[in-house]
């Protein structure tokens, strides 16, 4: 009866000033949750629950692949393959660039954009190709947004930076949840599901070679690269890390990765380090190859050199 | 302290029900957002060639009207001169930039004409072979490319995997003229080419409608240092 009695006893007064409260309840925590929503985009418990990427057994990982799968099929309306490529045994991935004949076409970016399914607005490539001054490896100097009608320009030379693969990777120690980390090939690898979007790594990374998807990442259906692996090119999540894999998806069953491949002036030099017939290990043992910032101790395996050849 | 409670009671479902509500105004004007932006193609696509568009011939015609004729049809009645010389009649717009070399017969066989020449006897030697002839001057050039140091290639680093193709001299220099000629760069990055948003909706195109930046300083991090000059648009 007590209840009854006090749900009477609400008066016209006291219900305003009670529902005014309400009011402004709703509307603060509306306005305090909205930067959420920009965040959250579409909830999915699955990959929530998701394992690290050495966590998941074999089975998990087809259930994992078939869910990504269908994620893009959902989103880009278009089929694709997502496959996880396993590191080749005896095998240690290099690359040599000869600055003596790259003309800085940019050629590389864009194949590489296009080959790992990179966002395309705004367009974040792996590789910046920086027009230096001649006469040393000034970096200060270097511009990355040069525009002439025509390269090379003849005062300048470009050096196309892209992800160095270190040996003693600072980006990996940056992390704090293991995110990334260094695979037996020796290629740099992020599980887009488990980075959380920190962005300690670009800040570590001295070669700025990591990428930020700011936004959800923008891909034409009928510029989807439909051959793509779990650590490498498949379509990632907005707010997660990406770099360059040297392709792995195509290296590690024996291709030369996109950059190469499309380069004019056959500038790049690919292959595996272990083997002494390889084509990087005569760049290393016939040229002048030197590193970018070796200074600071990452132990890179991106080779530059000039050669000068006629 | 039953009324503190109560009030507590009634704000707990104040957050509740805001929660609640937000969810469903939230996703409804997510995707009512979503409905009104459909992308928009690219003005330009970007055109990437991932292999050499010259082929290797096996014997040279001069291709004129439709019919192709035969080095011979025309050089049979001509005299040979070895002496260096201007290009003349089918050959004016060539160009001889190739080092110090000024002759025709540098290269060319004196008589077989749909022939190079070996620079060691003076033999003929096929357009095919031409690796041949290129490597008598350009030894460590010819090394390199045989280790994999110089050239285009494509395929598979891995042989015992695949095919790995290598691009032959001739495929990517001119014989006459061999330096690379300037070409165009693709465009800078960070601009959005053609509009994968919606025109209004481009991030840059937001930005760039209040705020009118200065020159982007030459640094390696790119755009990172701008000083933003607001630019008075709101009157409008």
């Amino acid at each position: 009866m007590s209840d009854s009695n006090d749900l009477i006893q609400i008066g016209r007064r006291s219900f305003l000033k009670n529902a005014s409260v309400a009011v402004a309840g709703v509307s603060g925590t509306v306005a305090a949750l909205s930067p959420l929503k920009e965040v959250v985009g579409d909830f999915d418990v699955e990959s929530w629950l998701q394992q690290h990427y050495h966590e998941l057994s074999e089975d998990e990982m087809k259930d994992v692949l078939a869910r990504l799968e269908a994620e893009a099929k959902e989103t880009y309306g278009t089929d694709i393959k997502v496959r996880d490529v396993k590191p080749k045994e005896d095998t240690k991935f290099a690359y040599a660039l000869n600055l003596g004949v790259c003309v800085g076409c940019r050629k590389c970016a864009y194949a590489c954009e296009k080959e790992n399914n990179v966002s395309r607005s705004p367009g974040m490539q792996y590789i910046r190709v920086l027009e230096m001054e001649k006469g040393g490896v000034n970096l200060e100097t270097a511009n990355h947004q040069y525009e002439p009608e025509t390269v090379p320009k003849p005062d300048k030379y470009y050096m196309p930076v892209q992800c160095h693969q270190c040996d003693k990777p600072s980006c990996v120690k940056a992390c704090p949840v293991n995110a990334t980390w260094k695979e037996p090939d020796g290629i740099v690898v992020v599980d887009y599901n488990w980075c959380i979007g920190c962005r300690y790594c670009e800040a570590a990374c001295p070669y700025w070679a990591r990428r930020f998807n700011f936004e959800k990442p923008q891909l034409p259906k009928e510029e989807i690269n439909p051959n793509t692996s779990y650590l490498s090119n498949r379509p990632r999540p907005v707010g997660v890390m990406e770099k360059c894999t040297f392709c792995l998806h195509r290296t590690r069953e024996g291709k030369y990765p996109a950059c190469l491949e499309v380069c004019p002036t056959g500038a790049r030099v690919f292959g595996n380090l272990l083997d002494p017939k390889s084509e990087i290990r005569y760049v290393l043992q016939h040229k002048r190859v030197f590193v970018l910032k070796e200074e600071v101790g990452t132990v890179p395996n991106f080779f530059y050199f000039f050669e000068a050849q006629s | 302290m039953i009324s503190t409670f109560d009030n507590f009671i009634k704000g707990f479902l104040a957050v509740l029900v805001g929660l609640v509500g937000y969810y469903f105004v939230a996703t409804i004007l997510s995707s009512a957002a979503e409905e009104k932006q459909p992308p928009v193609p690219r003005e330009q696509p970007i055109n990437l060639d991932f292999g050499p568009t010259t082929k290797r011939a096996d014997k040279v015609y001069l291709h004129k009207a439709t019919f192709e004729y035969e080095c011979v049809e025309c050089h049979a009645w001509q005299e040979r001169d070895p002496s260096p010389r201007e290009f003349i009649g089918e050959h004016s717009k060539m160009n001889l930039e190739h080092g110090s070399l000024k002759t025709c017969f540098t290269c060319h066989h004196e008589t077989e004409y749909d022939q190079l020449v070996d620079p060691r006897d003076g033999s003929p030697l096929a357009y095919n072979k031409h690796v041949s002839l290129c490597v008598r001057c350009h030894g460590p050039v010819y090394k390199d490319w045989k280790y994999g140091a110089h050239g285009r290639r494509g395929g598979y680093w891995d042989k015992s995997q695949g095919e790995q193709t290598r691009t032959e001299c001739i495929i990517c220099h001119d014989p006459h003229q061999p330096a690379f000629k300037p070409i165009a760069p693709l465009p800078r990055p960070g601009v959005a080419r053609g509009a994968v948003h919606a025109p209004s909706d481009e991030p840059h195109t937001r930005v760039g409608k209040l705020l009118k930046h200065k020159p982007i300083p030459k640094t390696v991090r790119g755009p990172a240092i701008v000083e933003w000059e607001i630019e008075d648009t709101y009157d409008e």
